[in-house]
C-alpha cells in the first residue's frame, strides 16, 4: 500500500448512504427561499456564512445569469482576447473566452534597473538593495492582473511525492491572478518544447472568488499561503527589513511542515513565499526580496552556489539540505535579482523506504523542479506583457 | 390530497419529477433547467447528497457534517446559474464547495486528527462502528496517518483528500479549488512526499496483515 492508498483507506468505515436529513434540510430551505424570493430577506439556518459579503454575493449571483459561452471574444493580434466583462463589472463565477497567443515566447525584460550581473551572494544583496531603493515596485491595482509564466517538470518514470525518473516531461503554463487576489485565469499548459513562434488557439478560463473557490491572496477568503498571515502586497511591504526582525516574522510564517530547527522553519517559510507564492501570482516587494536574501545569506545551514534553472538559465542558488539527503534550492536571477525557480536535488544516495516499498534515490537525482519564467502586471486576463 | 404547506407540496412535486425524466438527465442539464425551474435542483440533491455527506463526514465527523453538507447544496443552488461543467458530473464542483465550507471547522478537524494520533480512537468513525470494534481495529497505522494529515497545510490537505477520498483527478481538483493544474500537482506531490517521509518506518509487511480494512 502506498501512502495515497493508506489515506484512502482511512475512515473508510463511514458509509455511503442516502442522507434524508440532509436532503430534507436542503429542500426545505430552498422551498422557503423561493417563498420569499427574489431578494427576500429570510436567511436560512444552515446558510450562515462567516462573512456577510458571501451571502450578498451569492444572492446577486443567483439572480444574474452569467457569462460563459455568451462571451464571444475577438482574438487580438496574437496577444489576448478582449475580456471587458472582467474590467469594471465584477461578476463572480467561471467563464471561458477564446484565447490566442504564443505561450513559450519570451517576455520583454522588465524595466527593472540592473546594476550588473551578480556573481556572489554579497553582490546580489548589494545590487538588489540598490535596485529596490530606485524602483520600489508596486502593488497591482485591484482590477489589474498579475500574469505568471511557469515551466514545470514531470517525469516519464512517474511521480509520487517526487520525480521517480528524469525530469523529462516539461510544460509551460500561463495564468493570471487579479490584483485583489480574488480571481484567476489560465490557459491549458503546452509542452515546453513548443517553439516560441508557435501560436496556440484555445480557451482562457476565468474563475472569480465565490464560496467553494479560494485564492491565497483574497482578503476574507480565509485562506492564505502556508503559514503566512497574509500575502497581500501591503502586508508584505510592511514587514521589517532588518534581518533579525524579519527572521522573527518568517519563523512565525512557517506552515505545519517538518522542520528540525528554526533555520529550517525560516528557510521553508521563504520557500513557501517564493516557490508557491510567486508562482501563484503573489507579488513580492523588491525591498522584501532584498531583506530575504540577507536573511538567507546569514542563515545557518544555507549554502550558496551557481545554479541552473529548469529552463537552462544560469542563476544564483541558495540551498539548504533537508532531512539529511536532499537540498532544496531557490534560484535567483543574477540580472533582475528576482526569484526564478526551485530545484530539489538528492545530495547523497538515499534509500527511501516508503509504504509501497523502497526506492533508491541516487545522489544528484532531481526530485522536483520548476521555473518561474515571468511575472508581470497587465490590464486584462489573457494578456501577455509587451 | 390537500397539501397546505408549500414546501411539502414542492418536495412532493420534485420527488415525482425526480423519478421521471430528470432522473436520466445529466447534471449539467439538470442544473441548467433548474435556473428557470428550481424544483429540478432536488434531483441533484438526491443524486449527490450521499457522496458529499460521506466526504464531509470523513473530514469533520457526523455532527458537523450534516450542516456542512446541506449548506454545500444551498451554496450550489444559489450559484447554479454560473455553473459551467463539463457535462455529466457536477460532483467536483460540489466537492469544491464542500471543501471550502470545511475550512470553517479547520481547528476541529485538526483537533480530531490529533486526538486519533494520540489515543488511537477515532471519534469520527465511532458512530459507525461499535465501541469494541473501534478499539480493536485501532491499528498502529491510523494514528500515524492522522498525525501526518494533521500536519499538512490547508491547501495540501484539501488537494490530497480530494484525490484520496473524493477520487478527483488533478484536473478536477484544479477546477474544484480554483487553482492551477501545476499548483495541484505540486501540492499533492509535496503532501505525498511528507507522508512518505513521516510513514517511512512503517513496515509494509505489517500493514498487509489486516491492520487496515
Amino acid at each position: 500500500m502506498n501512502e495515497l492508498e493508506l489515506i484512502a483507506s482511512l475512515r473508510d468505515e463511514v458509509p455511503l448512504t442516502a442522507s434524508s436529513r440532509v436532503e430534507h434540510a436542503v429542500l426545505t430551505e430552498i422551498a422557503a427561499s423561493r417563498k420569499h424570493a427574489p431578494g427576500g430577506s429570510r436567511r436560512n439556518r444552515a446558510s450562515r456564512p462567516g462573512r456577510g459579503g458571501a451571502s450578498r454575493r451569492s444572492r446577486r449571483l443567483a439572480l444574474t445569469p452569467v457569462i460563459a459561452g455568451a462571451l464571444a471574444a475577438a482574438v487580438g493580434a496574437g496577444v489576448y482576447a478582449g475580456v471587458d466583462l472582467f474590467g469594471s463589472a465584477r461578476q463572480a463565477g467561471t467563464g471561458t473566452v477564446a484565447w490566442s497567443g504564443r505561450p513559450t515566447a519570451p517576455w520583454p525584460s522588465t524595466a527593472h534597473p540592473s546594476y550588473g550581473r551578480a556573481t556572489s551572494e554579497a553582490q546580489l544583496i548589494a545590487y538588489v538593495t540598490r535596485a529596490a531603493a530606485t524602483a520600489p515596485g508596486r502593488a497591482p491595482e485591484p482590477d489589474e492582473w498579475v500574469a505568471v509564466k511557469i515551466e514545470h517538470a514531470g517525469s516519464s518514470g512517474g511521480e509520487g511525492g517526487y520525480l521517480f525518473g528524469p525530469p523529462d516531461k516539461r510544460d509551460v503554463s500561463l495564468s493570471w491572478v487579479r490584483g485583489d487576489g480574488c480571481a484567476a485565469a489560465s490557459v491549458p499548459p503546452v509542452p515546453a518544447a513548443t517553439t516560441p513562434a508557435t501560436t496556440i488557439t484555445g480557451k482562457l478560463t476565468i474563475h472569480t472568488e465565490r464560496p467553494g473557490y479560494y485564492f491565497v491572496g483574497c482578503p476574507g477568503s480565509g485562506t492564505t499561503l502556508g503559514g503566512w498571515r497574509s500575502v497581500t502586497y501591503s502586508y508584505l511591504n510592511s514587514l521589517p527589513t532588518n534581518p533579525a526582525a524579519l527572521e522573527g516574522v518568517l519563523a512565525q510564517s512557517n506552515g505545519p511542515v517538518a522542520a528540525a530547527n528554526r533555520p529550517q522553519e525560516i528557510f521553508q517559510a521563504i520557500d513557501e513565499l517564493l516557490s508557491d507564492g510567486e508562482m501563484q501570482g503573489v507579488v513580492v516587494p523588491p525591498k522584501l526580496s532584498a531583506a530575504i536574501y540577507r536573511v538567507l545569506q546569514q542563515l545557518p545551514g544555507v549554502h550558496f552556489e551557481s545554479a541552473t534553472d529548469l529552463a537552462g538559465r544560469q542563476g544564483l542558488g541558495f540551498y539548504m539540505v533537508l532531512e539529511g539527503y536532499y537540498k532544496l534550492e531557490l534560484v535567483i536571477d543574477p540580472d533582475t535579482y528576482t526569484f526564478m525557480g526551485f530545484k530539489d536535488v538528492a545530495t547523497r544516495d538515499h534509500a527511501m523506504t516508503a509504504t509501497d516499498g523502497t526506492r533508491n534515490i541516487k545522489k544528484g537525482h532531481v526530485m522536483g523542479w520548476a521555473a518561474l519564467l515571468g511575472q508581470a502586471i497587465v490590464d486584462k486576463p489573457g494578456q501577455l506583457p509587451s | 390530497m390537500i397539501v397546505q404547506d408549500e414546501g411539502v407540496a414542492w418536495r412532493a412535486r420534485a420527488a415525482a419529477r425526480s423519478s421521471g425524466d430528470a432522473a436520466y438527465a445529466d447534471d449539467a442539464t439538470v442544473i441548467r433547467d433548474s435556473v428557470s425551474d428550481p424544483e429540478r435542483f432536488a434531483v441533484l440533491v438526491h443524486r449527490h447528497a450521499p457522496a458529499i455527506t460521506r466526504y464531509v463526514t470523513r473530514r469533520l465527523g457526523a455532527d458537523a457534517a450534516e450542516d456542512v453538507a446541506a449548506e454545500t447544496f444551498l451554496v450550489a443552488f444559489r450559484q447554479r446559474a454560473s455553473y459551467i461543467g463539463d457535462g455529466r458530473d457536477c460532483l467536483p464542483w460540489l466537492y469544491g464547495i464542500a471543501t471550502r465550507l470545511c475550512h470553517r471547522h479547520w481547528r476541529m478537524e485538526t483537533r480530531q486528527l490529533r486526538l486519533l494520533a494520540r489515543t488511537g480512537v477515532d471519534s469520527v468513525i465511532e458512530p459507525f462502528t461499535d465501541q469494541v470494534e473501534a478499539q480493536v481495529t485501532a491499528s498502529a497505522v491510523k494514528p500515524r496517518l492522522a498525525e501526518a494529515l494533521s500536519r499538512l497545510p490547508k491547501p495540501q490537505r484539501d488537494a490530497l483528500l480530494l484525490q484520496a477520498w473524493a477520487d478527483l483527478t488533478y484536473d478536477q481538483i484544479a477546477k474544484a479549488t480554483g487553482v492551477q493544474l501545476g499548483t495541484v500537482q505540486s501540492r499533492i506531490s509535496r503532501a505525498r512526499r511528507r507522508l512518505r517521509e513521516q510513514l517511512a518506518d512503517l513496515n509494509p509487511a505489517q500493514m498487509n496483515e489486516g491492520d487496515l480494512p
